[in-house]
């Protein structure tokens, strides 16, 4: 089964390669012979990738531990769950992770672009099929998953304790899905390149599939900061960390490209601008895949040491001197109808979006390769950490926020005077009686309050658009105003759905600003009995206690009383468990959720006399995961299949061939 | 009524979310070990690290604090043992600057082009036929008095059945 395995990716590789250049010709000849061809060669990569992919899960779920891989990330204790989850838990089995969904991708875009989209279609497949060459060399000559060691060792090396988490099988899954479906946007912008299609032809057809990508991007985070919320033990969700800038990058540059796509769709404007942006965004993919694989900058959490860094390198020139070449030759084809009513217009708002969007990810870039730059150029090693990006960050994000309550207030093309006045009044008003009485209640911080001003700007101004477009159906077509709210989502999905995504935005935004801006944090070294008291809660010690779990794992759980004003509300149990497949043991915090706050407690240490203790109250935590849910949901509705989108596609396409556009039953 | 509710609802909304208190006091190791990094190898801040070596540098802080030592003399004093390395940001100045500045450098240039290219499009806008509506056939009343309603009523349409 190992031996099949190693053939898979070997043949694989010759698939991927070949099908790539079949596509070529197929499109260049348009024979339908090689358009089978090279359709059939791609199911064959996914096929092999998958055979590959089944071969490791066995090696894996089988302890075969004469293969390095499965003796270095897995033990004979692991738990079924968790022995699924070491397919990519390390270096080469997170690459066949990336080979196996981008080759089930390309299916997926075979089986959407079966009757439409067929001048395109061909290069974009061929683009993936490149990547897929890529990984497939990868995995056959550089990180071989099924390298076999010459002893066969009794038991593995052990999962990473830290990994043992549900967000081993929520966070890289989501992020991975996220990394490899910008894949897809990203091919079929280089084929509008390739073939001079370059109308919006290419954006439509991949409109969900951005959305979908965009999607996982940002679960892939959001699971990310929860997990080292519940499992890094140090209270909090987002450290700056490179491999968490490498995964956030992305997805902001993808966010500016799902703004501006709107712009070229509507006006035909930015041609030029969405192919960089789109490049931009898979360029971060691989630098991030690349920065958790090279050891360039030290990470909480990265696979190690290897030498996978100079073939992403050397990959990324590549894509990117071939996509910036291919853009200079298309250029003088890319002049589009760039004319503006108004510089004071939804388009210019979007402009601005995209600068801050690009502007912080260019932000983060800077602050996470600034180490390699001091060190070359002054020989110096430093740390960029939190402080910086805080600081640096926090401004273009309020500026951000600041944009999305402005943007639905002003219309596309152009604002009037009376229309801005009519428009931003309740909002301002609103917002400004807010942020007097958070001044009154107490607030002081500048900051802060400038940043629930913009939220709640940003929520009035939703509000209010929403609210128009109800009364006016509510008006129009005499309907109560729960139906006629029900039927203006479900009538405009993008719109509507776009506009959940922002409220889920500033939930979470709400969430970071007050979990950092009313934290508490209180420790201390307790003996049985003895309390602690952070804000109003008490927190008394209980007791210690100390048994196995299985057989390679010991946990030594505090049990804590609270009480919160006199009133008691359960127990607390912070732990630490020890592994011996790792000499440091893990924190398991406990936490208490609730709505307004979340009680943090972790077990530093112990010793005959006691034990030592630390809590945060970190505020409004749980916002965060519920605006992470409305984004969720937002994002659904704005890829819900629609049947006004397809009519009005049939008439801006002005009915080219059978393009209908969209596949109904996209992954969406 | 409605609109009231939802005022109602916001304001209700963020009064239950602002219950906070700004803290002012002196020097606390708070203050310093959120400015370091760990030596252990971990990456992360002192302050927020677990690990024996995070304790060791913030007991030598408390000390250093306890002498009435300032935060600059503090962290002076780890950098003069770790290097630079051990602060949590890059010093804000030398060369060290070029990554505090670039990035609002590059946001205001990008803002500075944005707003002439914007402002050519206006131009190129305003000079070439109006691109919708001049295409439609025109009516027999009085033109201006045609665009003010066909402008009314478009801007009306964009705002509210527009995606």
């Amino acid at each position: 089964m190992i031996e099949i395995g190693k053939i898979a990716i070997v043949t694989g590789l010759i698939f991927a390669a070949f099908t790539a250049v079949v596509n070529i010709m197929a499109a260049r000849s348009n024979t339908t012979a090689l358009h089978r061809t090279a359709r059939r060669g791609v199911l064959a990569v996914a096929g092999l990738t998958t055979i590959a992919s089944i071969a490791l899960f066995y090696a894996i779920l089988s302890h075969k531990f004469q293969v390095a891989y499965v003796y270095q990330y897995s033990a004979m204790d692991l738990s079924t769950a968790y022995l699924i989850s070491v397919f990519w838990a390390g270096n080469e089995g997170s690459l066949l992770f990336w080979a196996w969904l981008l080759s089930i991708f390309a299916v997926i875009v075979i089986y959407q672009t079966r009757n439409r989209n067929k001048e395109i279609a061909p290069y974009a497949l061929c683009v993936m099929m490149v990547v897929q060459t890529f990984f497939m060399l990868l995995l056959a000559f550089v990180s071989d998953p099924f390298r076999l060691l010459p002893v066969v060792p009794p038991d593995g090396n052990g999962l990473n304790p830290l990994l043992e988490n549900p967000g081993m099988f929520t966070h890289p899954t989501t992020l991975f899905l996220g990394y490899v479906g910008i894949t897809v946007p990203f091919a079929f912008a280089m084929a509008a390149l390739i073939t001079g299609k370059l109308n919006d032809q290419w954006i439509r057809s991949t409109r969900r599939w951005t959305l979908f990508a965009w999607l996982f991007l940002s679960l892939g985070n959001l699971f990310g900061a929860q997990w080292a919320y519940v499992e890094l033990g140090w209270g909090g969700y987002w450290a700056w960390d490179p491999v968490e800038s490498a995964s956030f990058m992305p997805w902001l540059v993808a966010t500016g490209y799902l703004h501006s796509v709107m712009i070229q769709q509507r006006r035909g404007m930015l041609k030029v601008w969405n192919i960089v942006l789109i490049l931009i965004t898979f360029i971060l993919v691989i630098f991030g895949t690349f920065l958790t694989r090279s050891g360039v900058l030290a990470s909480v959490h990265s696979f190690g040491q290897s030498n996978l860094g100079p073939f992403f390198l050397g990959f990324m020139g590549i894509t990117l001197v071939y996509g910036i070449g291919m853009l200079v030759y298309r250029l003088p084809e890319l002049k589009s109808e760039n004319e503006l009513d108004s510089l004071v217009s939804r388009e210019s708002s979007f402009l601005l979006n995209n600068l801050f969007l690009v502007g912080a990810a260019f932000a983060v870039f800077l602050g996470t390769v600034f180490p390699v730059i001091s060190e070359a150029v002054r020989g110096v090693k430093i740390t960029v950490g939190p402080p910086f990006f805080n600081s640096v960050t926090g401004p273009i994000f309020l500026g951000l926020i600041a944009l999305m309550g402005v943007c639905p207030l002003i219309g596309w093309r152009r604002a009037s005077k009376d229309n801005l006045i009519r428009n931003f009044m309740y909002p301002l008003v609103l917002t400004l009686i807010i942020t007097l009485a958070l001044f009154a209640a107490g607030q002081r911080e500048g900051y802060v309050l400038l940043a629930w001003a913009l939220c709640s700007f940003v929520i009035s101004s939703i509000l209010l658009e929403v609210f128009r477009g109800v009364r006016t159906r509510h008006r129009t077509r005499i309907q109560g105003y729960v139906p006629a709210f029900v039927h203006l989502v479900w009538s405009n999905k993008p719109r509507y759905g776009g506009y959940i995504v922002h409220i889920g935005i500033i939930l979470m935004a709400i969430a970071i600003v007050a979990s950092n801006a009313y934290k508490a944090e209180a420790t201390a070294t307790l003996a049985p009995g003895q309390s602690m008291n952070i804000r109003n809660y008490t927190l008394t010690y209980d007791n210690l206690s100390n048994y196995p779990v299985g057989t390679s794992r010991n946990i030594v759980v505090a049990t804590m009383t609270i009480t919160n004003s006199g009133e008691e509300l359960g127990i607390l149990t912070p732990a630490k468990t020890f592994s011996i497949h790792s000499e440091q043991p893990v924190s398991e915090v406990s936490i208490r959720t609730t709505l307004k706050e979340d009680l943090y407690a972790i077990l530093s240490g112990w010793d005959k006399d006691g034990a030592s203790f630390k809590v945060f109250i970190n505020p409004m935590v749980a916002w965060l995961w519920i605006g992470g849910a409305v984004l969720i949901f937002g994002t659904i509705i704005a890829m819900w299949p629609d049947a006004r989108e397809k009519r009005r596609e049939l008439l801006g396409s002005g009915l080219s061939d059978k393009s209908v556009e969209e596949e109904e039953n996209d992954e969406a | 009524m409605m609109r009231r509710s939802i005022v109602a609802l916001s304001f209700a909304l963020f009064l239950a979310f602002s219950a906070g208190m700004p803290v002012l006091a002196d020097l606390t190791s708070k203050d310093v070990t959120t400015e370091l990094i760990c030596q252990c190898g971990c990456t992360m801040v002192v302050d927020t690290c677990d690990c024996g070596t995070a304790a060791d540098m913030t007991a030598l802080v408390t000390q250093k604090i306890s002498e009435g030592q300032s935060k600059e003399q503090i962290l002076g004093y780890f950098v003069s043992q770790y290097g630079e390395k051990v602060l949590a940001a890059p010093t804000k100045k030398g060369f060290n600057l070029t990554v505090w500045i670039v990035p609002f450098v590059a946001i205001a240039t990008g803002g500075v082009a944005i707003y002439f290219i914007l402002r050519r499009w206006v131009w190129k806008g305003k000079a070439a036929p109006e691109p919708v509506e001049a295409e439609q056939p025109e009516p027999e009343e009085s033109t201006d008095e045609y665009r003010r309603r066909f402008r009314e009523e478009f801007d009306r349409f964009s705002r509210e059945e527009e995606k």
